[in-house]
């Protein structure tokens, strides 16, 4: 049984396309990322997985019913919204039973339901507690007891971590994740964290301006971007991009930039052959030198940015277009030097 | 830092004597024997206390230790009358105007509606209109209709200021409230549950203050009811109270009645006030 289905999705706002077309199948148990920039319809898109949005046209299942016209409390999930909303003028424990109140499970069951969330979230302290007067900490929690105790076929988030400080999301991150695995319930997490995206999901569908640029694990992303943009998106320090031409030489295929041809092996220009035009390459990936070596190419170290255990080092072309390299703590570049950037192009993209 | 203290100190003691001070001369004079009334210069407190006044205004006879008798007489008698007006006219107004602005300024605050800032402009108009440059249309239109001299016409009056500024006033409390509509929504409430059930209880103090507002107004409304009440049976208490100015001095009489109307006004600002503290933070009971 599939856990969440979306069929050509779409959702406008007056002439504004917030979702131009999604279809996603998410499925049972799966902890579903949905990445993207701000205003690309990451809400929106929860939003009508919610039945708080009316969608334009397409269709959505939940546990193999459809829902598309019915009201959120009738699709058996469960929301967490941004900053973990709660109803600030009652206790943590109303607000909780507030989830069962519309609903016609019985108070015996209401009760079991709700000691159980308390016990799992550890929130037995804060129940007499209104959202003023708890951490952020505590609010997500509660949030969450409020969510679980529907016992929904999905949960569905919208950036609830956003608001806490790094810290906290830190140590809270790893706890949602126990925490869906332990209750395998299907749950669609919406985030502009790549972060986030990269430790929690088991799938990651990555959005920009309102469609879908990728689908695929967090392996996938990562190491075979679909786009440049989720090229771009993922990964810190970003990609670096090298632009020009492809064109394929008598000596093979070749990236010609401004500084002389960049050799690219024959399986990357296979599959894009010559619309592509720039050879993206990850920070770790590149190596700098003092001397200049066939392919290489010229940048003028920008600044040093030392993370402790290694250090990235920003180099300008003479155009000014940023790189950035990954190199160990003594590199013993200084500010100003020129220098010259190897790609490793056996991990190297073509887009 | 003790020089900050020292100086708000004073301040806080030159503002508390500022205002409790005429209200104390209120309350002595309430207590003070008609000689001691006019003597020169007024003594500082009621040396023999007396009763007459307080027992006059409510339609009691009262006999002195010297075995003198105060009877209730004219204008005393009009005050209790005039209690029992303003109680009734204070009581609608105020439930009328809550139960027009919390929809109102709730829908202006949360809902996207054509008109909406023409409306919107229009209660600021309302609002910034003297409410006296309306008195001859009002008072024109409540003798073509019978209105004048009926508390009914009163309160309309009376809502046509508090409605206006209150709403004004609320829009933006509930602009400021976290919008928990999505969250009641997910938790099955239908719009109209989530006004009732959640957003008014959220939305409590703000609401508390709002009836304060239109209360103390309508308690206080002396301009409209001097026109249109004044000398009959719908009096109100600031006219009954008024009254006793225009005859020869009664400062016992007056002061006394004064105390009535002073003390329901400030029972009801004393019973809210947590409410006024907590609407003036910058988030509101989050
Ligand atoms: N109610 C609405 N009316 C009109 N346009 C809207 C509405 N809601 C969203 N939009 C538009 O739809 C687009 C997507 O918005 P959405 O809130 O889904 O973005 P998002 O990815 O959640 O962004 P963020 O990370 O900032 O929350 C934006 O261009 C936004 O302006
Ligand atoms: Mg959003």
């Amino acid at each position: 049984m599939s856990g969440i289905e979306i069929t050509n999705l779409r959702k406008s706002f007056g002439n504004v396309k917030a979702i131009e077309e999604m279809t996603l199948t998410i499925p049972n148990g799966v902890f579903c990322v949905i990445l993207g920039p701000s205003g690309c319809g990451k809400s929106t898109m929860l939003n009508c997985v919610a039945g708080l949005e009316d969608v334009t046209s397409g269709t959505i299942k939940i546990g193999g019913r459809d829902v598309t016209n019915l009201p959120p409390h009738a699709r058996d999930i469960a929301m967490v919204f941004q900053s973990s909303l709660l109803y600030p003028h009652l206790t943590a424990l109303q607000n909780v039973r507030m989830s069962l109140k519309n609903s016609d499970t019985g108070a015996v069951e209401a009760k079991r339901r709700i000691d159980h969330a308390v016990g799992i979230l550890e929130i037995a302290s804060v129940l007499d507690k209104k959202p003023g007067a708890m951490s952020g900490g505590q609010r997500q929690r509660v949030a969450m007891a409020k969510a679980i105790v529907r016992n929904p076929t999905a949960f569905l988030m919208d950036e609830p971590l956003a608001a806490l400080d790094a810290a906290l999301r830190q140590s809270l991150r790893p706890e949602l994740a126990a925490l869906q695995r332990q209750l395998g319930t299907t749950t669609i997490f919406v985030t502009h964290d790549q972060v986030e995206a990269m430790t929690l999901g088991d799938l990651i569908v990555v959005m920009n301006d309102g469609r879908v640029e990728q689908i695929g694990t967090p392996d996938e992303i990562y190491n075979n971007p679909a786009t440049k943009f989720v090229a771009a998106f993922i990964g810190s320090p970003p990609m670096n991009f090298f632009e020009g031409q492809v064109e394929d030489l008598n000596n093979g295929p070749a990236l010609r930039t401004q500084y002389g041809p960049i050799a690219i092996p024959r399986h990357l220009f296979d599959r894009m052959g010559g619309r592509a035009h720039s050879l993206g390459v990850r920070p770790q990936h590149i190596d700098i030198n003092r001397t200049k070596t066939d392919g290489s190419i010229p940048g003028t170290v920008f600044a040093i940015e030392n993370l402790g255990k290694e250090s990235v080092i920003i180099l300008h072309d003479t155009a000014g277009h940023d790189y950035r390299v990954l190199v160990g703590p003594d590199h013993g570049y200084s500010v100003g030097e020129s220098t010259y950037m190897c790609p490793d192009l056996s991990q190297a993209h073509l887009f | 830092m003790r020089r900050t203290s020292l100086s708000l100190g004073l301040a806080a003691l030159v503002a508390v004597i500022w205002t409790l001070l005429p209200i104390y001369w209120i309350l002595k004079t309430a207590f003070i024997a008609p000689v001691d009334a006019v003597a020169f210069p007024a003594p500082l407190w009621p040396s023999n206390p007396h009763f007459a006044a307080v027992h006059n205004i409510f339609g009691f006879g009262y006999t002195d230790a010297d075995g003198r008798e105060f009877l209730p007489a004219g204008q005393s008698k009009q005050v209790i009358n005039g209690l029992k007006n303003s109680v009734i006219v204070a009581f609608f107004v105020t439930i009328i105007t809550l139960l027009i602005i919390v929809p109102l300024s709730y829908a202006f605050a949360r809902f996207e509606f054509r008109g909406k800032t023409a409306l919107l402009m229009a209660i600021l108009f309302s609002v910034a209109v003297p409410p006296v440059s309306t008195l001859i249309p009002f008072y024109i239109l409540f003798v073509k209709l019978g209105l004048t001299g009926t508390a009914l016409g009163l309160i309309i009056i009376n809502l046509t200021i508090t409605v206006p500024f209150v709403t004004w006033m609320l829009i933006g409390y509930f602009r400021n409230l976290p919008a928990v509509e999505p969250l009641a929504r997910v938790d099955g409430f239908s719009r109209l549950s989530t006004l009732i059930f959640i957003v008014i209880p959220m939305a409590r103090s703000g609401i508390a203050v709002a009836a304060i507002v239109s209360f103390l107004f309508a308690w206080n409304e002396f301009v409209f009811a001097t026109q249109l009440v004044n000398g009959t049976p719908a009096a109100t208490l600031p006219t009954a109270v008024s009254g006793f100015l225009f005859l020869q001095p009664q400062p016992g009489l007056l002061s006394a009645s004064l105390w009535i109307s002073i003390i329901p006004a400030a029972l009801v600002a004393f019973f809210l006030q947590r409410h006024i503290a907590e609407m003036n933070l910058v988030e509101p009971v989050k």
